[in-house]
């Protein structure tokens, strides 16, 4: 008898909450498809000053005398710059030659290219802390932040601004999963159109068929009259029975070191 | 346990801002079994989630309220497992 009657009011309570749920769950899913940038704008706004406190103390922490720090977070440290310095070199090498073909592009297509510099965009947020692979950047609208524009450091560029919110916005990488971004492949001074597929981790694959030439330390380039690197060939894939190979990419840059990127202005955009 | 809900609603929101998500999901499961009515707290993280980083994306269909509708799933399936736990 007892059994039932607790049943019984667990359930009702359990019903109310439910109840609650779907009803605030209903009303945000109303205001997200109806008005999106009122629930946007207030949330970014008031977590900006949280995840600038964060960025505050990640710097007063590593601002620490090494004397204090333990021997692995130095080991780790080490580590991390190394990986940095061999980032730096790959990003380097091709300077060069990609500042030659800026000038000899710029001379041919009598095109100037803005000399005015991007937005510089302090990262607040990204992964993994976001679920969906995005970087969250301290620059919205009112800074002058446009859907669309590229997101770049330096020659590399990691993606483009999918989400502008009014002091915030949210950039969408190239190497998010699932996403497919129509790049040029050169080798040897030849531009091969290909399409890298995301993988996450700053990764791409490039499926191609094995009579294209490719090898490792090839460059990938976004398409557009500015120099943008997008990624390196890591390695290249192929087995006897496919007529296929998988090239396997990764971006220079360590997302997780990065703490400015550079919004490009909409003009800028190609 | 009043007070020790409020913490957990503090290190929840502290969770989403500077955690990864995985973490998050981690600390809303632990919570949903040591609290009562937990469910508001699930669904808020998963709406912030949204709110906060995203986009919409191929691999999600285009869906933004991914997190949003991921939460109100798992606040299902842990309200029905909490149930016959009980029982």
């Amino acid at each position: 008898m007892n059994y039932r009657l607790i049943r019984k009011m667990t359930s009702t309570r359990g019903t109310f909450t439910r109840t609650i749920v779907a009803v605030l769950a209903a009303t945000l899913i109303l205001l997200e498809l109806f008005v999106p940038h009122v629930l946007r704008n207030a949330l970014s706004n008031s977590a900006r000053p949280l995840w600038r406190v964060e960025g505050a103390i990640s710097g007063v922490i590593s601002s620490i005398p090494t004397f204090f720090r333990s021997r692995l977070s130095l080991a780790n440290e080490i580590s991390a710059l190394r990986e940095e310095l061999g980032h730096a070199e790959v990003a380097i090498a091709d300077r060069n030659t990609l500042y030659e073909e800026s000038i000899l592009l710029k001379g041919t297509f009598w095109r100037p290219i803005s000399n005015e510099n991007g937005i510089l965009a302090a990262i607040l947020a990204l992964p993994p802390h976001s679920p969906y692979d995005t970087l969250v950047l301290d620059a919205g609208s009112t800074e002058g932040v446009k859907e669309g524009a590229l997101v770049r450091i330096g020659s590399v560029v990691l993606g483009t601004i999918a989400r502008v919110d009014r002091h915030t916005s949210v950039a969408e990488l190239f190497s998010t999963t699932g996403n497919t971004t129509a790049l040029y492949l050169l080798h040897n001074n030849i531009s091969i159109p290909v399409d890298a597929v995301g993988q996450g981790g700053s990764s791409f694959i490039i499926t191609l068929p094995k009579e294209i030439p490719a090898a490792q330390g090839d460059k990938i380039f976004f398409p557009g009259i500015r120099a943008s690197l997008v990624g390196v060939v890591d390695s290249v894939d192929m087995t006897l029975s496919s007529s296929f190979q998988t090239i396997y990419v990764r971006s220079p840059v360590s997302l997780f070191t990065l703490r400015f990127v550079e919004v490009e202005r909409a003009r800028d955009t190609p | 346990m009043h007070l020790f809900r409020i913490l957990a609603d503090a290190a929840l929101v502290l969770s989403v801002l500077f955690l990864p998500w995985w973490a998050t999901l981690v600390l809303v499961l632990v919570s949903f079994f040591l609290f009562e009515s937990y469910g508001y707290e699930l669904v808020a993280a998963g709406v912030a989630m949204d709110l906060l980083y995203g986009v919409p994306q191929v691999r999600f269909a285009g869906i933004t309220l991914v997190a949003t509708l991921s939460s109100l799933l798992l606040l299902a399936l842990l309200v029905s497992m909490r149930r016959r736990m009980r029982v």
